[in-house]
């Protein structure tokens, strides 16, 4: 980001920047940055708060009024404990039943883990059709599968990674990396329409270490890192299951 | 509070020299774009992939949230807030409202969508490309977000 900063200005526009991570500004020097103390992932703070997010451009704005830089300057408003994953207790009641469901169709997966998989998806289907219908959008697409056409071609390259790849358009591995992307936010819209849904990070370990897809990433992360080909090795090794799931410490 | 899971990562972060800057007029006179490198684009946009990861996407100024879906390459952030409000990620109904209270001068026509995981080098000819169309657009200040 800060490099992208200098190479505009260097090109004769005047740049300002949030900062999520301190260091990489420290390092890189652009002209104006303003880091924040939030998640990765909200460098506006919160969602649905546009006074707030406000507030954190008004600050990075200011930064154009500097007479000489690099500047670096720390944000001093943080989110509100209850937003920023403190609250252990945030998911309690969380619900994803399973059981009342029968399989859509008969095309759909035989392995264990792929019935319980689509089980899944279908049970979540309430909650992400009324997240969509709140919220008027969804972030669930860019695969061009269904949720129920993503979960079963997941459930099949679990079972046997030369499956028929649903789209002809795009190499396997990147339909893979964006059908499991889609079921991600379809999983994650869908929870957090729930009431009091909790906190990102909650949202988070609810999805990798509580639902059949987790479990079923997890498996797809082995997967893919033990086999030799180098485009799925790159999603097992980046791109599958977060550094903090696999190594909670850091 | 944060997360800092990246920036163990930091180690590759070099210093790219010199500390160019330029000035401008007032805040309220200014034209603002904005440019993020949370991997987000239109629904009928090409997905990012480690392929394309050095290209960006065009996000037009009329566009509605309903229209942008996001495929960064990365699992290493939290994309809730984004499924909620895209604002949270790419604050263009907030730079609209900072507009029509003249705040800012105007709000560019066009802004762009770059993949953050993407070694900085790699974006340079498409940033010196994207600066030229942002001078053709009168936009005299860029706001970056990343994610």
């Amino acid at each position: 980001m800060g490099g992208l900063a200098i190479y505009f200005e260097e090109d004769g526009l005047a740049t300002t920047q949030i900062s999520l991570i301190r260091i990489h500004s420290e390092r890189t020097h652009p002209p104006r940055a303003l880091w924040v103390p939030f998640e990765l992932g909200r460098p506006l703070g919160l969602p649905n708060d546009p006074a707030f997010q406000k507030r954190v451009m008004r600050a990075a704005f200011a930064l154009l009024d500097a007479e000489q830089g690099p500047v670096l300057v720390n944000y001093a408003e943080d989110v509100p404990a209850s937003a920023a994953g403190q609250d252990a207790d945030a998911m309690n009641g969380m619900v994803c039943l399973i059981d009342l469901l029968k399989l859509p169709d008969k095309t759909a997966p035989t392995s264990e883990i792929g019935v319980a998989l689509m089980k899944e998806v279908a049970a979540l289907q309430p909650w992400y059709d009324l997240a969509v219908t709140s919220r008027r959008r969804t972030t669930v697409g860019p695969s061009g599968l269904s949720a129920v056409e993503a979960g079963k071609y997941l459930a099949a390259f679990l079972e046997d990674q030369a499956t028929q790849c649903p789209r002809d358009d795009m190499p396997p591995a990147r339909v893979l990396k964006l059908a499991y992307e889609d079921l991600k936010a379809y999983y994650t819209e869908a929870i957090t329409a729930q009431p009091g849904f909790g906190t990102s990070k909650r949202v988070e370990d609810w999805l990798f270490r509580e639902t059949v897809l987790g479990t079923a990433l997890w498996r797809l992360r082995e997967i893919c890192r033990a086999g030799g080909d180098e485009h799925y090795g790159y999603l097992g090794r980046n791109s599958i299951v977060p550094d903090r799931q696999i190594n909670p410490a850091t | 509070m944060g997360t800092r899971v990246d920036a163990g990562k930091a180690k590759d972060i070099c210093p790219l020299g010199g500390h160019p800057w330029v000035t401008g007029a007032s805040l309220d006179k200014r034209r603002v774009a904005l440019i993020t490198t949370a991997g987000i684009h239109r629904q009928d946009d090409t997905p990012f992939s480690n392929k394309t990861a050095a290209e960006y996407r065009i996000i037009p100024g009329a566009i509605q949230a309903n229209e942008l879906v996001m495929s960064h390459l990365s699992s290493n952030f939290d994309r809730t807030g984004f499924q909620q409000d895209v604002n949270v990620v790419f604050p263009l109904d907030r730079l609209r409202e900072l507009e029509a209270g003249k705040v800012i001068g105007s709000v560019a026509d066009y802004h762009y969508a770059f993949n953050g995981s993407t070694p900085i080098p790699q974006l340079e000819p498409r940033v010196r490309q994207l600066a030229g169309l942002l001078k053709k657009d009168a936009v005299d200040a860029v706001l970056l977000t990343p994610v």
